[in-house]
């Protein structure tokens, strides 16, 4: 297999039903190595479905999805592959410290402390190191998250509504962490309902339906005519 | 170790991990975790309040234990009666084995045995570790717990079994724990085999209905043994001992070993809505909510109501809420009736042990026709899922309530049929049917009745402080609680206690259809009263808050005074 031409995601007709429901229309698409992409569409169009199937949570219906050459859910897959989703998930008995600490050493990153106290830094979550996120705020919560899927190296970042319950700063804060990943190689996708983060994309993929109804350049005015 | 690290400070430079290198499995870690997660439990765990809990569930199931085995008597067995126990046991209890099984089956194809955190599924699961390393130890963990608490159930069994039966008590007690043991490990292959082979629900379900088909044709005497004889075999080794059924033990312990290594293809879609799912049917149980407990579970086996009913009432004109009901059961999904069916013939079935002198067999056939009654009652059920709505009617909501159980009340004397005939089956006498009908329905709509009395009470509200119940004082509090939750089955198994009167009066020689007239007239009694307190209850309650408000304040003005 030739390394540099492997695609970070390739899915061929790639489709998922929840019994008679369809979620996603058979669906092909191939993210290139370093690009950034913004994911968009409405409620329900298929943008969680398609990011979840990737990450190997869930099973497609037909067709197939590989991460770098690998198949989803593969040992090599979630080597290279970190996922931010939309709603947080903790244990109930760690802090956010115990947390990174053992998401970090799970990826066998032995030097995770000095890069843990950055990031929570950065995320303005510091102080809070010691105590348990699932006690946190919503946006706290999704701080500590967005501070788990950094602490672990990554070939692909897939991240699914990251702005929900994050105040300006917070939002920042993952830009910034996001632009600097995506700087130094890494392949990036951003789903979400947010148009003015499209303008920081290289491309712009909308889901309508669970059917891809536009890939391209990102353009405001496409963005917004289709989800209106 | 986890949580101990001395940090250096937050400086605002992020190191960026940008190429990922695949690691070894660090399993290590994960053992690691899970020992501090102990540690916080142990640290956590109020000892006192444990050991209270334990003595409590030592004195239920105790007090259980005491009250079945003066049902079962300590008569010896009769010499046919020990002939024919020879005969059948192997089949029969190679039939609890494939009901295990089947069961085993079922749970796997829905993401079964077992439930993990989210957070496993969504951190250690996406983690670059194998999945068996993460998923075999709550299998061995589910596997022992279900083991345990079979070998506990086939030792109590034999306890009780060996007060009539020849052999020492404890030969019996191991034998039948050792039996227990081997159904539970079955249920578990079964289990792990499913949905570490991804079967569908379907395919699970036809496995389990053949390995229960050809258990029932052994029984029957149509198949000279079962696959699974062998078990039921061990479990009358007091009897007889036949070293060759200890091949049952190797055979099942070799699969368990085998199958283990399943874990590591088990689905993590199945595993994280099973996770959500769990934790909600958990917590339901707590607070002791048998209609969240009913609802969770539809929906972890996917049972979703009919888009089109079985056949449409149209525009057809008729009251209203006689119409919303029947569209509701008109919409009941065939594995829910198919369901319903196999309750009422085991209920059919537990009535005829109950004749020919097995008496505990009421509690089964009760709890069987309420397990019939709490699907049947689903229209009354929605209704009080959305107090709002039902608030918003212009109609008393006891009254809606009531009629909107009529059609209920009919699917539920339709369900007697199974149950007669599946009586009929193992009696096969004319008067069988007419017996089976008289006691049937009207045991059916108890069973009814219990349900009913369950939907309305809903859930216990602790922080209600003008609940039924509220005003009492804490030391009865405690058995006003007991009974309100044992109350609707314990009305339901009252349906099936004319069936011991029947026998009664057989053995005597008196007329048995009189006697199955006078109980069936006596349940339908009650049921009747259940249906008249429905209408009532919210009137009742209206006037009993009104009395213990008013006294309330009268306490407190003399007390001013």
């Amino acid at each position: 297999m030739n390394a540099a031409k492997t695609p970070a995601v390739r899915a061929v007709e790639l489709e998922k039903d929840y019994g008679d429901a369809p979620a996603l229309h058979p669906l092909d698409l191939v993210i290139p190595v370093g690009q950034l992409v913004a994911l968009i569409g409405h409620n329900g169009s298929g943008k969680s479905t398609f990011l979840r199937m990737c990450t190997g949570l869930l099973t497609p219906s037909g067709g197939s999805v590989e991460i770098v050459g690998h198949a989803a859910g593969s040992m090599e897959a979630r080597t290279a592959l970190s996922f931010l989703g939309d709603a947080p998930v903790f244990y109930d008995d760690l802090s956010v410290w115990e947390h990174l600490e053992y998401v970090a050493r799970l990826h066998a990153v032995d030097d995770w402390e000095q890069n843990a106290a950055d990031l929570l830094g950065h995320l303005d979550l510091y102080e809070r190191a010691d105590d348990l996120p699932i006690r946190f705020s919503r946006g706290l919560k999704q701080k500590a998250a967005i501070a788990m899927a950094f602490i672990r190296p990554f070939d692909l970042l897939l991240v699914d509504e990251p702005f929900v319950g994050l105040d300006q700063r917070g939002r920042n804060a993952l830009i910034e962490l996001v632009t600097e990943h995506h700087e130094r190689g890494a392949t990036i996708v951003v789903a979400t309902h947010e148009l003015s983060f499209t303008s920081r994309a290289q491309r712009m993929v909308i889901l309508a339906g669970g059917e891809i109804v536009h890939d391209g350049e990102p353009d405001a005015g496409v963005a917004a005519s289709h989800l209106g | 170790m986890v949580g101990l690290v001395e940090r250096s400070g937050a400086a605002r430079r992020i190191r960026s991990f940008v190429t990922a290198s695949p690691t070894t499995a660090p399993a290590d870690v994960v053992a690691e975790l899970r020992r501090t997660r102990r540690k916080h439990r142990t640290e956590d765990v109020e000892w006192f309040d444990l050991a209270y809990r334990v003595y409590l569930v030592a004195i239920v199931v105790g007090s259980l234990v005491w009250w079945i085995s003066g049902f079962l008597g300590e008569a010896p067995i009769t010499d046919a009666g020990l002939t024919d126990l020879r005969r059948w046991a192997p089949a029969a209890g190679g039939l609890l084995v494939a009901l295990a099984f089947a069961l085993g089956l079922r749970s796997g194809a829905r993401g079964g045995p077992i439930a993990l955190e989210e957070a496993d599924v969504r951190h250690l699961l996406l983690a670059p570790i194998p999945h068996g390393v993460v998923l075999r130890p709550p299998t061995i963990q589910r596997t022992r717990s279900i083991v345990a608490a079979a070998t506990g159930t086939g030792a109590v069994a034999g306890q009780l079994l060996a007060r009539r039966l020849p052999g020492t008590a404890w030969s019996w007690v191991a034998s039948l724990a050792a039996a227990g043991a081997l159904i539970g490990i079955a249920y578990c292959i079964a289990a792990i085999s499913a949905h570490g082979l991804r079967l569908t629900e379907l395919v699970a379900t036809g496995i389990g209905a053949v390995a229960i088909a050809l258990q029932v044709l052994a029984l029957q005497g149509t198949l000279p043994a079962g696959p699974f004889d062998t078990v039921g075999s061990l479990a009358i080794w007091p009897l007889r001992v036949r070293p060759i059924d200890l091949a049952a033990v190797v055979v099942l312990v070799g699969a368990f070993l085998a199958a283990l290594p399943l874990t590591e293809r088990f689905s993590l879609e199945a595993l994280l809505r099973r996770t959500a799912l769990v934790a909600q049917l958990r917590f339901a149980v707590t607070m002791q909510d048998l209609r969240t407990v009913m609802l969770l579970r539809r929906q972890l086996s996917l049972e979703a109501c009919r888009e089109e009913p079985w056949f449409s009432l149209g525009r057809s004109r008729g009251p209203n809420i006689w119409k919303r009901s029947m569209r509701c059961l008109l919409r009941f999904p065939a594995r829910r009736l198919i369901r319903m069916v196999g309750l009422s013939v085991a209920a059919g079935l537990a009535a005829v042990a109950e004749y020919r002198g097995w008496g505990a067999m009421f509690v089964v056939a009760g709890l069987a026709t309420f397990l019939v009654g709490l699907e049947a009652v689903e229209p009354l059920a929605q209704e009080i899922d959305h107090p709002d709505l039902t608030e918003s009617f212009p109609i008393e909501p006891g009254r809606l309530h009531q009629r909107l159980l009529l059609p209920s009340a009919l699917l539920l004397a339709l369900l007697a049929v199974p149950a007669t005939l599946a009586a009929f089956a193992l009696e096969p006498a004319p008067s069988t049917l007419l017996v089976g009908l008289i006691l049937g329905i009207p045991a059916f709509l108890v069973g009814g009745a219990g349900a009913t009395l369950n939907a309305i009470g809903g859930a216990p509200n602790p922080s209600d402080t003008q609940a039924e119940g509220a005003f009492l004082p804490p030391e009865v509090a405690g058995m006003h609680l007991v009974f309100r939750m044992v109350r609707p089955p314990l009305i339901a198994c009252l349906g099936t206690l004319p069936v011991l009167l029947v026998a009664r009066a057989v053995d005597r020689g008196d007329d048995g259809i009189a006697m199955a007239v006078r109980g069936g007239i006596a349940v339908l009694l009650l049921a009747g009263a259940v249906f008249w307190w429905v209408e009532r209850r919210v009137a009742f309650f209206t006037w009993w808050r009104s009395t213990m408000s008013e006294a309330k304040q009268s306490r407190e003005q003399r007390g001013i005074s």
